[in-house]
């Protein structure tokens, strides 16, 4: 069994506005893995960053105990702080804006870390090459892209190597490409250094792609906890068929007989077969297709974590 | 205790390093800055004959540095008790404020230091006037005198610094206090007596006068410097001066507690 990071126990949260009260996060009970990358879904609002901003001691809770690396986080905070990275959603602001991109990660990890300068500025040197950033080390912040600060602000929560690491909405605005190379980068250098990390994301296939397991938070609980191949099933259907065309009644009964069919929906311009044996129901299918000569196009798809979430909000029928 | 000093002496000298760099950066607004510190000493010299025909109340053995040791003390210090309110409110405008408070650097020490480093650069960037007011004073400078006038300055620095950190705790807390940083600036401006002597004013004004900031440290480098004459007996100058140091430490300390507990409740947003 894999050593606990980090155990959270009945951790609550509530904040009051104008006599209006919100429950952030109620009761929340979590075991994240050492080393792991630990991925934290939810809609707007669910409470994700409220529990990545109480796990880095930003914000402390009503209730609850937090243990992270055998320190009691709510009440020695400053030691916890000596092993945690942290990114935030306001990369487009929070650097100083004059400094170059280098000049901010020495900055920042010197001045804040208990680290050699020489060891940052070989650190600095080797992320941004692997990212991709190496040609913008010289260029002051303000003249980077939204989606460059991002990555910036993701290299300083990294570059001091910490035990713990909080990304919150990591690739939010990263172009694509970055984005394909930041998540190659963050699944190697984290297993690299056993850096246990925790990501919020709306990007589904993100959250797929990279984490080891995935939390999902929704109205302050957590309603699941599992890898994202477990959080797949608990949607009935392992793939999606679609056709491009519209079939009539006597045919989608057909098709709804197939035994590895879970279910037909109709739009006006197509149709979608939901599948837990995709072969086998292809094979019925082109059958079908054939007896009544339709040669509709034929698109097949995997059901994703995104397929997932959208169940498990309550919207998936 | 050793690690704790090691970690002042690396921020002082990050934020330091940071500070220059920005300035080789940008070698015009430096040399503008500079013109801005002559011109601001210049100006004041236009009021020698206004201050001469008051010379026996002063007191001073020179006219002119008397002049310049407030032209170049009052607009540093003024930029001490505004530079951590500055700095509190980019932190929370830009949001760098949610990494720092998440790094075991103390954020009192953090934003004193920034500070501190700040205040540093623009010493440099007024540092011919005090020269010029060493130059006129030259006769008259004694080592013990420079080296009291000296610690009177770290003194009244120190206590701004701590005042700035009021406020500066107070932008933590309300977001916007620039009301607040103006109306203390005004009555220092004005009743520090950097610009009018206060010998010549009447003596409840004087009274009053020992109580704002920066009047008793201001009042004290002179009288080190150029054997002005003081408002008040030198011992109770001097209680003023520690005093309001430990006060507005304290003071300070207290309120950016408050600002720090409020934040960890609420959060860094909603602040």
């Amino acid at each position: 069994m894999e050593n606990v990071a980090v155990r959270i126990r009945n951790l609550s949260k509530r904040y009051e506005n104008g006599g209006k009260v919100t429950k952030a996060l109620k009761n929340v009970n979590l075991d994240i893995r050492e080393g792991e990358i630990l991925g934290v879904l939810g809609p707007n609002g669910a409470g994700k960053t409220t529990l990545i901003n109480i796990l880095a001691t930003l914000l402390i809770p009503e209730q609850g105990t937090i243990n992270a690396f055998g320190i009691d986080v709510l009440k020695e905070p400053n030691k916890l702080r000596e092993i945690i990275g942290y990114a935030g959603q306001d990369s487009e602001k929070s650097a100083y804006y004059r400094l170059t991109a280098f000049e901010t990660l020495v900055y920042f990890s010197y001045t804040f870390r208990d680290v050699k300068k020489e060891d940052i500025e070989k650190e600095i040197k080797y992320i941004s090459k692997k990212i991709g950033f190496s040609r913008k080390l010289n260029s002051q912040f303000s003249t980077l892209s939204g989606g460059e600060k991002q990555a910036l602000i993701i290299m300083r929560a990294l570059v001091h190597k910490p035990r713990l690491c909080f990304l919150d909405e990591p690739s939010k605005s990263l172009d694509p490409v970055t984005a394909k190379k930041f998540r190659a980068f963050l699944k190697d250098f984290v297993r690299k250094e056993k850096i246990t990390t925790i990501v919020t994301t709306h990007n589904m296939s993100e959250a797929e792609e990279i984490c080891d397991r995935i939390v999902l938070i929704n109205n302050g609980r957590i309603k699941f906890i599992g890898t994202p191949l477990e959080f797949k099933n608990i949607i009935d259907y392992t793939d999606k068929i679609t056709l491009n065309t519209h079939l009539n009644k006597l045919l989608i009964t057909k098709l709804k007989k197939i035994p590895s069919v879970v279910r037909v929906k109709q739009t006006v311009s197509s149709t979608v077969i939901y599948t837990n044996k995709v072969n086998q129901s292809l094979l019925a299918l082109t059958s079908i297709l054939k007896n009544e000569n339709l040669e509709p196009k034929i698109t097949v798809k995997s059901a994703t974590v995104e397929d997932a979430f959208v169940k498990a909000m309550g919207n998936g029928k | 205790m050793a690690n704790k000093v090691k970690e002042i002496f690396k921020v002082f000298r990050m934020a330091l390093w940071m500070n220059v760099t920005l300035l080789r950066r940008y070698n015009s607004n430096f040399i503008f800055w500079m013109i801005y510190a002559a011109a601001n000493a210049i100006l004041m010299l236009l009021f020698i004959p206004l201050y001469s025909a008051s010379i026996s109340a002063i007191g001073t053995k020179s006219i002119i540095s008397f002049i310049l040791v407030g032209a170049a003390m009052l607009p540093l210090l003024e930029e001490t008790v505004s530079s951590v309110a500055g700095e509190a409110s980019f932190e929370l405008w830009s949001g760098i404020i949610n990494y720092s408070f998440t790094t075991p650097v103390s954020r009192y020490i953090y934003f004193s230091l920034n500070s501190a480093s700040e205040v540093m650069v623009s010493l440099m960037i007024y540092s011919p006037i005090y020269l010029i007011a060493i130059f006129f004073a030259f006769n008259y400078l004694t080592p013990l005198g420079v080296l009291l006038s000296v610690i009177c300055f770290v003194i009244g620095f120190l206590g701004m610094l701590q005042l700035g950190f009021v406020i500066g705790a107070a932008m933590l807390l309300f977001r916007r206090v620039e009301g607040l940083e103006g109306i203390i600036t005004l009555v220092i401006t004005f009743l520090s007596g950097a610009f009018i002597p206060l010998q010549v004013l009447p003596s409840s004004i004087n009274y009053a006068a020992l109580f704002v900031p920066l009047t008793s440290s201001l009042y004290l480098v002179r009288y080190y410097l150029i054997g002005s004459s003081l408002i008040a007996p030198v011992s109770l100058m001097w209680t003023i001066t520690i005093s309001e140091l430990v006060a507005f430490a304290l003071i300070a300390k207290f309120i950016f507690t408050i600002a720090e507990k409020k934040a960890e409740k609420i959060g860094f947003n909603y602040i």
